[in-house]
């Protein structure tokens, strides 16, 4: 049960932050006009909610699994309090409820007018809210330097996770729109805004494969230990999705693009973008539920006890 | 930041050797399962991992499951991955350690295992 409401907990932390960001990578990355998507506001609003459900969730559960009361009797006794005051899991906490603080602080002035500096303050504390879930999982076990190096390869690939499902979002509206454009000029902005994703998404995809694989160093140790244990089988499937999205993303961009530039039927090209787009989404948030679940089970390196 | 303290970080980044995620049990002072000529005045469990001491607790038992240790168990500030409790002059007979951790990551491992202080000892 707790570890159900765990794992839930952390897969709302992980999307919400996920989806906040992607808006702001939209706007910097692949918008042809540099502009934050037209449903922002509504967005970043149930974004911001969920984020602050989900931890203080997270907060009540972490106290009566680090203290093996039952959950009421964790949020009676003040046990959170223990948690926040005593330990890593909650100083991370506290540094994100100021990452917060700030967000909502720069949303609310977003309200008011969108300016440059405004959306930079905003989509930095956007970052730091998703790169710092990091602290809150393996990478935090370590000691010393190790775990700092850990922290920032685990944080670079949330980033990198993020940037690329999160923007995915935005750039499937807009070329919904486009595909609603009179025929000539939604596949031109479709185009545009599809060059820019790819070279996005390049990055991402490197950046993921690059810090994957040192992730992968720090929490298993073998072939064996991979294939024959609960968190190996989790880390397969979620790689084998990752896979798939990679193809996608490689039909989208050396078949499907080009031809919304020259043909032949560029309307068809540009569906069909959508729809691969669409079920990378798809993949990327069943990932997201999957890598909820990898940071709470036990990697497979055995006990030396002697 | 000092340079020393950069190449190491970048050390840690180029290999990534550690053994990291919930705190297990690499060795203990007795050794696990060992018999002792002498009484020992500790007893210190060494993890995988760094421990949050506000979760972090050892027990020590007697054969009749009376608690024995001294209830000053704590984590070591200069090794954060070391937990250890004093002990009386125990006499002899076989004494069981109980551990329930907290590792930094969040993760809680438990465990017990024994020791037998000698006929010799005293």
């Amino acid at each position: 049960m707790t570890e159900a409401a765990l794992t839930l907990a952390r897969a709302v932390q992980y999307a919400a932050a996920i989806v906040l960001f992607g808006q702001f990578a939209f706007a910097f990355a692949v918008s042809p006009e540099g502009r934050l998507p037209r449903h922002f506001g509504r967005v970043a609003a149930g974004c911001a909610l969920a984020l602050a459900a989900s931890a203080i969730a997270w907060l009540a559960l972490e106290a009566s699994n680090m203290s093996g009361q039952p959950l009421g009797a964790a949020v009676e006794e003040g046990t959170w309090r223990i948690v926040l005051a005593r330990t890593f899991f909650g100083h991370a906490w506290i540094a994100r409820a100021v990452f917060f603080a700030l967000l909502c602080g720069a949303l609310l002035a977003l309200r008011r007018g969108e300016t440059p500096a405004r959306r930079a303050a905003a989509a930095f504390a956007a970052l730091l809210l998703l790169a710092t879930i990091s602290c809150a999982g393996h990478a935090a076990g370590g000691i010393g330097t190790d775990r700092d190096a850990h922290l920032v390869v685990d944080g670079v690939h949330l980033v990198a996770a993020g940037t690329w499902v999160g923007t995915l979002l935005p750039f499937v509206a807009l070329l919904r729109e486009a595909a609603l454009a009179p025929a000539g000029d939604g596949t031109a902005r479709a185009w545009r805004a599809a060059r820019r994703f790819s070279t996005l998404g390049i990055a991402c995809v490197g950046a993921l494969v690059l810090t994957g694989v040192v992730n992968a160093c720090y929490m298993v140790h073998g072939w064996d230990a991979l294939v024959d244990s609960r968190y190996g089988a989790e880390l397969l499937a979620k790689l084998s999705l990752a896979a798939v999205m990679v193809v996608l993303a490689v039909v989208n961009r050396h078949w499907l693009t080009p031809r919304l530039a020259r043909g032949p039927d560029p309307e068809a090209a540009l569906h069909a973008i959508v729809r691969n787009a669409a079920l990378e989404i798809a993949l990327g948030f069943a990932i997201v539920l999957i890598v909820a679940n990898l940071g709470i089970t036990e990697p497979p390196m055995g006990p030396m006890t002697h | 930041v000092r340079p020393a303290r950069l190449a190491s970080f970048a050390l840690a980044l180029g290999f990534a050797p550690g053994a990291f995620a919930h705190a297990f049990l690499q060795h203990a002072s007795p050794r696990v399962g060992s018999t002792l000529a002498q009484a020992p005045k500790r007893v210190t469990l060494h993890f995988s991992e760094a421990l949050e001491p506000a979760f972090s607790t050892v027990q020590v038992m007697d054969a009749a499951g009376h608690r024995v240790d001294g209830r000053d168990g704590k984590v070591d500030a200069q090794d954060p991955a070391s937990l250890g409790v004093s002990l009386p002059a125990l006499g002899p007979g076989k004494y069981r350690v109980k551990w329930r951790v907290l590792s930094t990551d969040t993760h809680v491992t438990q465990g017990d295992f024994t020791f037998e202080v000698g006929p010799s000892a005293r």
